[in-house]
C-alpha cells in the first residue's frame, strides 16, 4: 500500500521543485467561460495567445489557467459555435476573468479558418473524442429519440452489441469495461427496455467526452473507456422550456434562473406511453398491464462568488415491466452528486465531490409461487481534484479519490404460503483508493507530452465468507472476514501516457500508453444483456482485470481546416478476463466464484476516419478493422477464439444535409462483421430430443449486419432563442432483417429434422417527433 | 429466477420480432460417439443406447453396434453385460436396481477407447396429487399436467420428467432440483414448450428421482436455449470426453387425460 503513494509523492516533490525555478519567471491568469445567452459554462473553449504561442483549453466547469511571461496579452478565446473573442488581459493580477462568448447565429455559415491558427484541443489527446448533443442533433436514430450511446457507435473503435442490446464495446473490450460518468457518477445501467433506449436523455446533456485510448490519469476503474457526459447548469438568464413529442416517448426539459446570474435549475424528463396503449386493450389482463421507463435528470448550481460555485445534480430513472398480478419486474438507477467548485488562485482550480450512485431490481412473482426477487449496487464516492497551472509549459492535475462498493446480490423473500424458500446471498463491499498526479507539458512549439500515473489501492471489505477453489470450482477452504475488516488487497501502479507531435500546422503524430485495471466486473452469459447481470467485486478468488494499451496515429486536416483525416493503430493486452464453465449456476450461488474461469486477451486493430467539418454537406466516414481474441485453459481446448464481439469490418457513414435554411436531410448507414458465435457441429437424439453438438466456442459468424437511417428535420420556425421543427425518420429504409439471433430447432412435428431460424428485431420504422423551445 | 428473466426477454423478443427460417452451410464435425444410459429400478429390460454424432441435415440416428457395454452393481460387484441390437440399444433382462445403490457403467468400444461412468439410484418422493392444470398466456390457452409433493428436507433432490402423448414417444420434458423449494410443499408444472395439448389428448408421465450427474447433463442442456452466449455440450458423468450420461433412477408413470373441467360453465 505504501510504495505507490511513495512514488507519487516523490513524483509531486521533483514538479513542485520545479515549479521553485520555473514558476517565479512566469506569471498567471484565470477566468471562466461562458455562454453570453444562457449563462452556461463552456466546456472545451480554446484560450490561446498567439505571441508566446502558448494555449489551454476551458475544463468541466468552464475554468481556465494560462501562465504567460509578459505582463499584458491579447487572448483569443474561440468555441465551436460562438464567434470567437479576442481580449486584452493583464497577467499576474489576482481576479477571475469572465469571458462571454456569444452563440454564432448563422451556424450554417462557412468559416473558412486560415492556416497557422487554430489546432482545436481534441487534436491533443489522443484517443479522444468530444462531442456536444448540438453536433449529434440530426443524425437519425431509432424512433427519433436522440442518442448519445447509439450515436458513440457511428465512431471509430466502438463497436455495437446490435440491436436489443445497451452494450458497446471499445477497442475489443468487454460490454462491462466501460466507464459511463453523469455528472462525475458512475452509472450501472445504461438502457431501457433491454437496450432499445438509452439512459441518457440528449436535452440534459451539455458535453460529452470519450476516451478509448490515452485516458488521462484523472480516470479509473474500468479498462476499455470512459465516457464523461456532463449535464448542463441551466440557463441563469431566462427561464425556457424544451422538449419534443414522438411516437414512442416524450420528452420536456424546463430551465431558469433561481437568482438572475448567480443560481439556476435545470429538470429535464422522459418518458415512454407504449403502456397507454395497453389501456385500450378489452383484455382484463393486458389492462392491468404495464410497460413502460422514464428518466428524470435534476440539476441546481449556485455561484456563491467569483472563485465558489456549489453544484447538485441527481438523475432517476425506471422501467418497468408488468402483467396483470402474474409478475412485476423493475429496475432503476438514482444518482447524486454535490460538487463544490474553488478557485484557489490564478493558478489553482480545486473540485471537490461527492457522489452516490445505486442500482437495483426487483422481481416480483404473486401467482401461486409468490415470492420477490430483490438485488441492489451502491457507490458512494468522494473525489478531490486539483489543477495547478505550474508553469507557462507544465500544467498539472492531480487529486484523491476513494470509492465503497457495495453489492447485495439477488435475495429471495418468500411471501406467505410460497413455494419457495427465502434465500440470502451474503452481501459484497469493496473498497478502491486512488490518488494520480498527470503533467501536461508543452515541451516546445511542435512537442506535447501528457504524463501521468495512477495508484490505486483495493481491498475486499468484510463481512463475509470468502472461499478458495480447486481447479474444478470446488470450494475447498474458506476465511471469515469479520465487519470493517480487510480482505484480499490488490495494489497496482498504472502509468498513463500520451504524446504529441506537431509535424506542421495541419498534420500530428499522437501516441500513447496505458495501464488500466478495474476492480468491479459484471457477469453476463447471455447474448443481450440483461438487468439481472450481476455484478462481483474482486476478491481472493477474482483477480482485477488489466488492460494495457500502446496506440499509433496520424492526424491531419485538409483543406483549411475543413477536412479531419485519422488513421489511429493499438495493440491491447487484457488480463484478468472472465468467463464461464459450461453449465455455471451464476443466480443465488454462495459459491458463484467457483463457476468462473480466468484468462487472457488480446485485440488489435486499425481505425480509419475522415470528417468534413463545415458546409452545406457535413458528416464523417468511419472504418475500423480489428480483431479480438482470448484464451482460457478451460475453454476451446486452450486455443484462442475469436471474442464474441470481434468484429473485423466495422464501417460508419453519416451524412448532413442542409439542403435550404429550413430543410436538413441526414442519412447514416453502417455495415459490421457479424458476432462470433457457436453453431453446432453435428446432433445426436436422446429421449425424443434433438441435442446440438458444439465443437469450436465462437468459431462462426453471424451474418453481417448493415442498415441504412434517412431523416429529414423541418424548422417550422426558429428564432434566437425559440424554435419549432418536425423531425421525420425512417430506421432501416431498406428494410433489411438483421439477425438478432439464429437458433437451431426440431421441426415442428418432426422431432428428428432440424430447421434454422432467425429473429430479427426491426424492420422499418418511421417516425414523427415535434421538437420545440420556447 | 433467470429461467423467469430469461423467458421474459424471449418473450418481449419474440413479440416484437419477426422470425424467418433460413439455410446456412455449416462446417461439420461428425462421427463423436454419444452413449445415453438411462436406467430405471422398475425396467424389465434395461436399454444403453450408443450412437455417432451426425449431420444436421440427417434425419436417422447412426448406431453404433459393435462396442462391448457392462454395467457393475458396485455393491456386490457383480457384472452385467449388455447385448448389442440392430439400432446401437444394447439390452439386459437380469440387472435388478435398487434404491441407495451405485452402478459403474463400462463402455469399450472396436477401437479401443474406454468409457466409464458412475451413478446412484436416490429414494424415491412419492407425489400427492396429479392434476391437470389451465393456464391463459395473453390469447392461448395452454393445458400441462402438474404434480404436487413433498420435498424431503435433506439437500440434494433432483426430478426428472418424460411425457408422452397419445401413445407417442416418452420425450424429456424437464428437470428440477430442490434449490429454492427444498422441505416444502413442492408443484412440478410438466409442460412443453414445443408441442402443446389440446382436450382429448391422453398423456402418460414418468416421474424420475434422479442423481446429481443426470441433473447436471439434462439442467445444461435445458440452459442451451436462443438467449445463451455461448452454447456448450450438455455436463457428461462419463469418462474421456464422451457426450451423453449414464444414470440410474427409480421412476414412476402417471396416466391422465385432458379433459374439460366439470365446474366450467
Amino acid at each position: 500500500m505504501l510504495k505507490p503513494i511513495k512514488v507519487v509523492f516523490y513524483f509531486s516533490s521533483i514538479l513542485f521543485c520545479a515549479q521553485q525555478s520555473y514558476g517565479q519567471q512566469s506569471k498567471s491568469l484565470s477566468g471562466f467561460i461562458r455562454d453570453s445567452i444562457s449563462g452556461e459554462n463552456i466546456i472545451g473553449a480554446l484560450v490561446r495567445n498567439d505571441t508566446e504561442k502558448k494555449s489551454t483549453a476551458s475544463n468541466k466547469y468552464g475554468f481556465f489557467s494560462l501562465s504567460l511571461r509578459g505582463e499584458e496579452a491579447f487572448l483569443e478565446v474561440s468555441s465551436m459555435g460562438y464567434r470567437t473573442k479576442v481580449l486584452p488581459v493583464q497577467i499576474g493580477k489576482d481576479s477571475t476573468y469572465i469571458v462571454q462568448l456569444v452563440p454564432e447565429e448563422n451556424q450554417l455559415a462557412e468559416v473558412v479558418v486560415t492556416g497557422n491558427k487554430r489546432k482545436s484541443i481534441k487534436d491533443l489527446t489522443p484517443g479522444l473524442t468530444q462531442f456536444s448533443p448540438r453536433e449529434i442533433e440530426k443524425v437519425p436514430v431509432l424512433f427519433g429519440e436522440k442518442d448519445i450511446l447509439k450515436t458513440i457507435q457511428l465512431f471509430p473503435g466502438v463497436t455495437s452489441g446490435g440491436e436489443g442490446s445497451s452494450n458497446f464495446y471499445v477497442r475489443g473490450g468487454g460490454g462491462d469495461q466501460n466507464l459511463i460518468l453523469l455528472d462525475e457518477a458512475p452509472v450501472y445501467n445504461s438502457s431501457h427496455l433491454f437496450g432499445f433506449f438509452s439512459t441518457f436523455n440528449s436535452d440534459a446533456i451539455k458535453d460529452v467526452n470519450f476516451y478509448k485510448g490515452g485516458v488521462p490519469a484523472q480516470y479509473g476503474g474500468k479498462i476499455s473507456s470512459v465516457m464523461e457526459i456532463t449535464t448542463l447548469d441551466g440557463n441563469n438568464q431566462h427561464f425556457n422550456v424544451e422538449g419534443g413529442l414522438g411516437l414512442i416517448a416524450s420528452r420536456l426539459k424546463v430551465e431558469g434562473p433561481i437568482q438572475k446570474g448567480k443560481s439556476s435549475f435545470m429538470i429535464s424528463g422522459r418518458r415512454t406511453y407504449a403502456d397507454l396503449f395497453l389501456k385500450l386493450s378489452s383484455d382484463e389482463n393486458i389492462k392491468k398491464s404495464a410497460l413502460f421507463f422514464y428518466d428524470l435528470n435534476a440539476k441546481l448550481n449556485y455561484r456563491i462568488n467569483d472563485k465558489n460555485t456549489l453544484y447538485l445534480s441527481g438523475y432517476f430513472g425506471k422501467d418497468a415491466m408488468a402483467y396483470h398480478d402474474l409478475f412485476d419486474f423493475n429496475w432503476g438507477n438514482a444518482t447524486g452528486t454535490m460538487r463544490w467548485n474553488h478557485v484557489w488562485n490564478n493558478r489553482l482550480f480545486s473540485n471537490t465531490t461527492l457522489i452516490f450512485s445505486k442500482f437495483n431490481y426487483q422481481v416480483k412473482i404473486e401467482d401461486d409461487n409468490n415470492f420477490k426477487i430483490r438485488s441492489d449496487i451502491f457507490n458512494y464516492n468522494f473525489k478531490q481534484d486539483f489543477q495547478y497551472s505550474l508553469s507557462d509549459s507544465h500544467n498539472l492535475k492531480f487529486g484523491l479519490q476513494a470509492a465503497l462498493q457495495e453489492i447485495r446480490p439477488a435475495s429471495i423473500e418468500a411471501g406467505e404460503d410460497s413455494k419457495v424458500n427465502s434465500l440470502h446471498i451474503q452481501k459484497r463491499k469493496g473498497l478502491d483508493i486512488a490518488a494520480y498526479i498527470s503533467d501536461d507539458w508543452a515541451i516546445n512549439d511542435k512537442f506535447k507530452l501528457n504524463y501521468g500515473v495512477r495508484a490505486t489501492a483495493y481491498a475486499a471489505l468484510g463481512p463475509g465468507m470468502f472461499y478458495t477453489y480447486d481447479n474444478a470450482g470446488e470450494a475447498v477452504d474458506s476465511t471469515y472476514v469479520g465487519n470493517g475488516e480487510m480482505g484480499k488487497k490488490y495494489v497496482y501502479l498504472e502509468p498513463r501516457l500520451s504524446l504529441n507531435y506537431a509535424l506542421n500546422e495541419l498534420t500530428t503524430l499522437k501516441a500513447s500508453y496505458n495501464k488500466n485495471v478495474q476492480y468491479l466486473h459484471q457477469l453476463s452469459n447471455t447474448t443481450s444483456s440483461l438487468p439481472t447481470d450481476q455484478y462481483v467485486l474482486s476478491n481472493n478468488t477474482i483477480k482485477p482485470q488489466l488492460s494495457t494499451q500502446y496506440s499509433l496515429g496520424y492526424f491531419r486536416n485538409f483543406a483549411s481546416n475543413r477536412y479531419e483525416f485519422s488513421v489511429e493503430g493499438y495493440y491491447r493486452d487484457l488480463k484478468n478476463q472472465i468467463d464461464y464453465r459450461n453449465g455455471a449456476d451464476l443466480q443465488a450461488n454462495e459459491l458463484l466464484d467457483g463457476e468462473l474461469l480466468f484468462g487472457k486477451g488480446r485485440a488489435y486493430g486499425i481505425e480509419w476516419f475522415i470528417k468534413k467539418r463545415l458546409g452545406r454537406l457535413s458528416g464523417w466516414i468511419s472504418y475500423t478493422l480489428s480483431k479480438s481474441e482470448r484464451q482460457f485453459d478451460q475453454i476451446n481446448d486452450g486455443q484462442w477464439f475469436n471474442a464474441r464481439q470481434d468484429k473485423i469490418h466495422n464501417i460508419a457513414v453519416v451524412a448532413q444535409y442542409q439542403l435550404n435554411p429550413r430543410w436538413n436531410l441526414s442519412a447514416n448507414f453502417v455495415y459490421y462483421t457479424g458476432d462470433a458465435v457457436t453453431m453446432p457441429a453435428g446432433k445426436y437424439f436422446v429421449d425424443d430430443r434433438t441435442i446440438f453438438y458444439y465443437d469450436k466456442r465462437n468459431g462462426q459468424r453471424m451474418p453481417a449486419y448493415h442498415r441504412l437511417d434517412l431523416a429529414a428535420t423541418y424548422d417550422i420556425k426558429r428564432t434566437k432563442n425559440t424554435y419549432s421543427s418536425l423531425s421525420f425518420g425512417i430506421y432501416n429504409a431498406y428494410n433489411r432483417k438483421n439477425a438478432y439471433l439464429i437458433d437451431f430447432r426440431e421441426k415442428e412435428g418432426q422431432s428428428n429434422v432440424t430447421e434454422i431460424y432467425r429473429i430479427a428485431l426491426f424492420g422499418t420504422i418511421p417516425s414523427i417527433t415535434w421538437n420545440f423551445k420556447f | 429466477m433467470r429461467k423467469i428473466v430469461g423467458l421474459i426477454a424471449i418473450a418481449w423478443i419474440t413479440l416484437i420480432g419477426c422470425e424467418d427460417k433460413i439455410d446456412l452451410k455449416l462446417p461439420e464435425n461428425t462421427g463423436q460417439l454419444v452413449i445415453t444410459a438411462d436406467l430405471m429400478v422398475s425396467d424389465q429390460q434395461h436399454e444403453i443406447s450408443i450412437q455417432k454424432v451426425v449431420s444436421l441435415k440427417e434425419s436417422m440416428l447412426a448406431p453404433i453396434t459393435d462396442a462391448e457395454v457392462y454395467v457393475r452393481n458396485l455393491q456386490n460387484n457383480r457384472m452385467y453385460t449388455f447385448l448389442p441390437g440392430a439400432d446401437g440399444v444394447y439390452t439386459n433382462k437380469t440387472l435388478r436396481l435398487q434404491e441407495k445403490s451405485s452402478y459403474r457403467l463400462y463402455v469399450k468400444t472396436a477401437d479401443g477407447k474406454e468409457i466409464e461412468g458412475t451413478s446412484t439410484v436416490p429414494s424415491y418422493v412419492d407425489v400427492d396429487s396429479i392434476g391437470l392444470s389451465e393456464r391463459i398466456i395473453f390469447t392461448d390457452t395452454i393445458y400441462y399436467p402438474t404434480l404436487v409433493f413433498n420435498d424431503p428436507p435433506e439437500k440434494g433432490n433432483y426430478y426428472k420428467y418424460k411425457m408422452s402423448v397419445n401413445g407417442g414417444e416418452l420425450r424429456f420434458i424437464d428437470v428440477f432440483s430442490d434449490k429454492y423449494n427444498n422441505g416444502l410443499q413442492v408443484q412440478h408444472d410438466i409442460v412443453d414448450r414445443d408441442r402443446d395439448l389440446k382436450i382429448g389428448d391422453r398423456v402418460r408421465v414418468l416421474r424420475q428421482c434422479i442423481d446429481l450427474g443426470a441433473y447436471n447433463y439434462w439442467n445444461s442442456f435445458q440452459m442451451i436455449n436462443p438467449g445463451a452466449a455461448s452454447p456448450s455440450n450438455p455436463i457428461s458423468n462419463l469418462s474421456n470426453n464422451v457426450l451423453g450420461y449414464f444414470s440410474v433412477s427409480v421412476g414412476k408413470y402417471y396416466e391422465s387425460e385432458v379433459v374439460l373441467s366439470r365446474t366450467r360453465p
